[in-house]
């Protein structure tokens, strides 16, 4: 007997691809302490952790980034993107997709990079 | 990038992802702007700059106390009531019969936190139930100053979701709604020619 979770009973997922304004090579660490800062300040604990956000890639060069959440929660994670604010500056949402490879519509070098194409 | 959603930005920064992008400026007296802000606390000077105002230009005034916001709605020549709250349903059921939109301002509680951003968007909240209730047309806008504070049409359409729009309703607040106001202006200038 086969021990697999049905694919039915997963959560389903979004990948979300942003580009943030902030100055250059800004560390992957502060990058992802501010998103959830910025989560936590607008939704709270309990709102925060039902959002299934993970922080997947950030780029300190080229300053973009990718996070994954559930799909009942993409409007607020988008949200808690662009509310971040640092030096002025905010994030700009690049594109939203079901796959990692559909990103690449947005940021194809990028993407394709990252997933080894 | 984000070629699917199609948008008029009726406050922002220029850039590549908005079809069209105005950018209100405040003024006291009457100037030959594309777009212009009234921004008064008394209705008498309102009326006085309006008289003077162009049917062609975009018209914001932005909206005080609940008596202001009254007055505001039953002026046809307004296009946009910028921060419209406090509001109730008989503001709203006038600004539906005169075609004036209520503005979503993104840019307005990205800018502020804690206690102060929590009663916008409660207040944003008590808008968008009222305008649905009373069909008042909405529309929202990123308010960006400048490149670093730019949003996509996607991050406008997730505030207006997060507001209690439906995602057709938020999509049509970003394309549809400043599309119909922009004509507005046409209709009146052709209906000028024939009489």
């Amino acid at each position: 007997m086969k021990l697999k979770s049905k694919k039915s009973s997963k959560e389903k997922k979004r990948y979300i691809l942003f580009k943030h304004m902030w100055r250059d090579n800004f560390k992957k660490e502060d990058v992802i302490k501010l998103i959830w800062n910025s989560a936590l300040e607008f939704l709270g604990e309990l709102g925060a952790a039902e959002l299934s956000l993970w922080a997947i890639s950030v780029d300190e060069e080229k300053r973009i980034g990718i996070v994954r959440c559930n799909t009942k929660s993409v409007d607020k994670v988008i949200c808690i993107l662009s509310l971040i604010r640092h030096e002025n500056k905010g994030t700009l949402i690049l594109g939203v997709s079901g796959t990692m490879k559909g990103l690449e519509k947005w940021s194809d070098e990028y993407v394709s990079k990252r997933n080894g194409i | 990038m984000l070629k699917k959603y199609l948008a008029i930005d009726l406050r922002g920064y220029p850039n590549g992802m908005c079809e069209k992008v105005y950018m209100p400026k405040e003024i006291k007296s009457p100037e030959k702007e594309e777009a212009v802000e009234l921004c008064f606390e008394d209705m008498v000077e309102i009326k006085k700059v309006l008289r003077k105002l162009d049917k062609t230009q975009l018209i914001f005034v932005r909206g005080g106390n609940i008596t202001l916001n009254r007055g505001i709605v039953q002026e046809k020549k307004v296009d946009i009531l910028s921060k419209p709250y406090p509001i109730d349903d008989i503001t709203a059921r006038k600004a539906s019969e005169n075609k004036i939109a209520f503005e979503i301002n993104v840019e307005d509680i990205v800018q502020t936190k804690g206690y102060k951003r929590s009663r916008i968007i409660e207040n944003l909240r008590n808008t968008v139930r009222i305008s649905k209730m009373c069909h008042t047309p909405m529309v929202i806008t990123s308010g960006a100053t400048d490149e670093f504070t730019l949003k996509s049409p996607r991050t406008l359409v997730a505030f207006g979701r997060i507001l209690g729009l439906e995602y057709y309703e938020a999509k049509s607040a970003i394309y549809n709604i400043p599309k119909m106001i922009l004509q507005k202006g046409e209709h009146e200038i052709e209906k000028q020619k024939k009489f």
